[in-house]
């Protein structure tokens, strides 16, 4: 497949562009999403939900959330510059190895070890996190480096 | 794995970006294989060694 040379131009690939507009757009669907659900479980006495309604309301939001985390297998299948891909296969690995080992680490704690246990979406938080920055770092070396 | 990519480029008077534009990569690319970070593809030295109209072992070395 041949593109046009300015598709290059910029700071990110195309496929890189796509992503982050996909994400960005399912970042939007949970930022408006969250607010009404989270008010009307804090007003569950005036509204009370029976199962399973109550289950599938709580889902909403973790669906926009699910789709980020597709949206990085779709992106990796979008992706011609071998480069960037293996940097970001790099990132992925970084940031599943950070947000398994907090996972462990803190059931652990709480089973055990007396600490509070948290949500497990907490976990998801620590990957997109790790991501995120380990993205960054990348970003920096290779500004170093030129 | 050594390579002459900087020196050809430079030849040409070709910046990262220029070189990156022709072989359809990003700059980051051209930069770590520049800088020894990153042995390309088979396919991506073809590329390389078809812009510059050279044969792949002329540009890539065993280090």
């Amino acid at each position: 497949m041949t593109r046009p040379a300015s598709s290059y131009s910029a700071a990110f690939t195309p496929a890189q562009r796509r992503h982050n507009r996909r994400s960005l757009a399912a970042l939007a669907v949970y930022a408006l999403v969250l607010p009404p659900i989270v008010w009307l479980h804090a007003h569950a006495n005036a509204y009370p939900l029976e199962q399973p309604w109550l289950a599938l309301l709580s889902l909403i939001p973790a669906l926009p959330l699910i789709a980020i985390f597709l949206n990085f297998a779709r992106y990796l299948s979008e992706e011609s510059d071998e480069y960037i891909r293996l940097m970001v296969m790099r990132q992925i690995l970084v940031a599943t190895t950070v947000a398994m080992c907090c996972a462990v680490i803190w059931g652990f704690l709480s089973e055990l070890g007396g600490m509070r246990p948290i949500a497990n979406y907490w976990i998801a938080v620590v990957w997109v996190v790790t991501q995120s920055t380990w993205g960054l770092v990348q970003r920096f070396r290779s500004r170093g480096d030129s | 794995m050594k390579n002459r990519l900087k020196v050809l480029r430079a030849e040409r008077g070709w910046s990262q970006q220029d070189l990156a534009e022709r072989l359809e990569v990003s700059r980051q690319s051209v930069n770590a294989i520049e800088t020894g970070k990153y042995d390309p593809s088979l396919p991506l030295a073809f590329r390389i060694a078809e812009l510059f109209d050279m044969r792949i072992e002329d540009i890539f070395q065993k280090g």
